[in-house]
């Protein structure tokens, strides 16, 4: 026991003292705020140019309602302080007069190449009467197709302004028309239950944070603290297996000493990662105002999972590295573990969607998807049933010892091999041995 | 009461087999040189003395036990391809490999410092190993396996890319030890240093021991077969002359392997050629692992053979 211990720690070391290590754990929420903090400002900033779109309007009624949305969303855009926050948009009323409706748009065409315009649009005469069909449609030309917050702004305007002069045409109070059909807001609420008194309690509001956040956050938090500690293994067995510091290692510990030592020792960064993301997070929540964010039984259920999940793929990890005599060749043994280690964080979306079909189900029951889905559906409310999260649990330890022992033999066998790197067979005679 | 003793065993992988029915008695206290072409068994039966790999079948008994994970501790190896972790420290290297063989840190601190400053690596104790030349890594290495005092040392080609200056330091360390009382096996290629260092020899050449015993039992093994000559005529006239068994040509002068009276062959050579040097010489370790392990006429042809 001594030894593990003392190899746990020379491996918790190795890793916690090294630069990467302080850099990766200090930049992992340095570069997550900065990203929302650089989506949020692009979002603002970005987009602050003139966009003058040239109308067609064949209806002859709509162009000057569509200047006046234009002229507020233009003062929208513009802060207190003068700063623009958004694009400004110009309309430029075009008449084509006898000319072709085919050479005025050429001639427009033309004037978006020269960057004289931004696009145009052309309404058509019969959007605006009662009688309109589908194939009445806004055209709406230009050489920038990515760029959809014009021609959305566009489809809003026009709509709600030709809607207008519909309802007027069939002598409808357009005013009574919105107010009857206004949308109503609908609020997300908890369910209902009595107070210590006896009273009926209100229902509690769910939190957008604690429906996607949450889950969120603890599988993402999972699979960093993983992926930051297991893959370190692989790495240091392969660089001890080239430099015969693992036959040095092997005279003096066995080898189920040593992969016990470097599991607890990753498993102790992994712990200690989660930890310090755990902290900032419990402070964050408490700074935010949302202590209902701090779970005690969840964060239970991370430890345990985290834990599965770091023996399993750090199992792996290590079997690959005692297999492979160089880093290249465990590089390409390590592309099917990482679809297995992608697949929950990909499907996790729409776990949380729908936390109880059954392929939510099915997948959260997987052993190597288990640590990840399983706390996306524990995160959620309801939780899954008890029943499922045992199975699950079973499961996952039947899988983890089942992968750790074949590990055991894989590592035992492969730190003493050198050359190329033995295919499926070979390892599964190994396994057996 | 032997070090290692080692019955009648053997070790296969696969179809090949790497040690077949090795028998050795390794006398506390003393340097065994282990030698052998490269392939032949050694390192595997190295493994099976450390219990990195159990035999197939036969007994190992170290330091009075049954090879085991109980006698670990006592035994230090030093592979022949070196490796250490770059990012430790000398000390921190030192006491994880101290700390290995079940030594505390305050057992090791004496001990580190009285042999870093044996081996002038004092200044260097808090250095990282990346930062330290080839020779001060390989003193480290040395005291790596040396730091815990076992009992039995197991050294791969110890001074292997040394200058000499390290050489003699670090070979001076090893007959201390085994003035001590340290059991040392000396695996190594370089015949001279067996020669020097090594009480007894034991060589092993396609999985089979060949050769086992002091020196003296194996120049007497061996006897004084091989002739020196230099001539003016070179290896050319020694061919077909009778009695010559082999011929090894080191350019100036050649090694005969002879059978027969040495004074039949100075008269026949004196007859075809002008004898400049001619000299009855006892074969050294070299000579002798050569005789032993270079392929016959026979492994030749079937080597040079179209696959």
């Amino acid at each position: 026991m001594t030894r593990i211990l003392v190899i746990a720690r020379a491996e918790l070391l190795a890793i916690v003292r090294g630069k990467a290590f302080i850099i990766g754990i200090l930049m992992m929420p340095l570069l997550v705020g900065l990203s929302i903090a650089f989506q949020v400002v692009a979002e603002r900033r970005a987009d602050v140019a003139d966009r003058t779109v040239a109308v067609i309007d064949h209806t002859g009624v709509l162009f000057d309602a569509m200047a006046v949305d234009a002229d507020a969303h233009n003062r929208a855009q513009v802060r207190d302080d003068g700063r623009r926050t958004g694009p400004v948009y110009h309309l430029e009323r075009i008449d084509p007069g006898a000319r072709p409706v085919d050479e005025v748009a050429l001639a427009l065409s033309e004037r978006i190449r020269a960057r004289d315009l931004f696009a145009f649009v052309e309404i058509p005469p019969t959007l605006v009467d009662t009688t309109r069909t589908d194939e009445d449609q806004v055209r709406y030309y230009t050489e920038t197709p990515s760029y959809t917050a014009l021609p959305q702004w566009i489809r809003t305007t026009v709509e709600r302004e030709a809607a207008v002069r519909r309802f007027e045409a069939a002598a409808v109070d357009p005013t009574l028309v919105e107010r009857l059909s206004r949308s109503t807001a609908l609020t997300t609420l908890g369910l209902l239950s009595r107070d210590a008194e006896g009273r009926i309690a209100e229902a509690p509001r769910v939190s957008a944070l604690q429906t996607i956040v949450l889950p969120f956050g603890l599988m993402y938090l999972l699979f960093i603290a993983l992926m930051t500690a297991a893959p370190q293994l692989l790495t240091a067995v392969v660089e001890e297996k080239m430099s015969r510091i693992s036959e040095v290692l092997l005279a003096s510990v066995s080898p189920a000493q040593l992969m016990a030592g470097k599991l607890a020792g990753v498993s102790a960064v992994a712990a200690l990662l989660a930890l310090v993301y755990v902290a900032g997070g419990i402070y964050l929540a408490l700074q935010s105002g949302q202590p209902g964010l701090i779970q005690v039984r969840l964060l239970g259920w991370f430890v345990v999972f985290l834990l599965a999940a770091v023996l399993m793929f750090g199992s792996i990890f290590l079997a690959i590295g005692a297999a492979c005599s160089d880093v290249k060749d465990s590089q390409s043994m390590m592309q099917p573990v990482m679809i297995f280690l992608l697949l929950p964080v990909i499907a996790a979306p729409m776990v949380i969607r729908a936390p109880d079909s059954l392929l939510s189900v099915v997948l959260s029951l997987v052993p190597t998807a288990t640590p990840f889905l399983m706390l996306v559906r524990l995160a959620l409310t309801p939780p899954p049933p008890l029943w499922q999260v045992l199975l699950s649990l079973v499961l996952t330890a039947l899988a983890t010892a089942g992968v750790v022992l074949a590990a055991g033999r894989i590592f035992r066998v492969g730190l003493l091999m050198q050359g190329k790197p033995p295919n499926l067979p070979e390892l599964l005679r190994w396994i057996r041995q | 009461m032997s070090a290692i003793e080692l019955r009648a065993i053997n070790k296969t992988f696969g179809t090949h087999q790497a040690v077949r029915d090795v028998s050795l008695d390794v006398p506390e206290a003393s340097i065994y040189g282990f030698i052998g072409p490269n392939g032949s068994g050694k390192t595997t039966t190295i493994r099976m003395i450390l219990n990195i790999l159990v035999p197939d079948s036969g007994a190992i008994r170290v330091l009075g036990a049954p090879s085991g994970s109980a006698i670990r501790d006592a035994i230090g190896y030093l592979p022949e391809e070196r490796g250490l972790y770059k990012r430790m420290t000398v000390r921190q290297v030192l006491h994880y490999y101290g700390q290995l063989k079940g030594c505390t840190t305050a057992a090791l601190d004496p001990e580190i410092a009285r042999w870093t400053d044996h081996l002038q690596l004092g200044a260097w104790l808090d250095a990282r190993v990346q930062a330290l030349s080839k020779g001060m890594a390989q003193k480290v290495q040395f005291l790596a396996t040396i730091i815990a005092r076992p009992r039995l040392l197991v050294l791969d080609e110890p001074f292997s890319g040394l200058d000499p200056v390290n050489t003699d330091e670090l070979r001076d360390v090893v007959l201390a030890l085994r003035r001590d009382g340290t059991t040392i096996v000396l695996s190594t290629h370089d015949m001279s240093t067996a020669e020097r260092l090594c009480d007894r020899i034991f060589m092993i050449f396609r999985g089979r021991k060949v050769l086992d015993g002091s020196l003296a039992d194996i120049h007497a093994q061996y006897g004084q077969d091989t002739i020196r000559v230099r001539t003016t005529g070179g290896a050319a006239v020694l061919a077909g002359l009778p009695g010559v068994e082999a011929v090894v040509d080191a350019g100036n002068v050649q090694d005969v392997r002879y059978q027969g009276d040495p004074q039949a062959l100075l008269h026949a050579l004196g007859r075809v050629t002008a004898i400049q040097h001619f000299e009855l010489k006892t074969p050294s370790l070299h000579d002798i692992f050569v005789r032993i392990a270079r392929p016959t006429a026979e492994e030749l042809r079937t080597d040079e053979a179209p696959r």
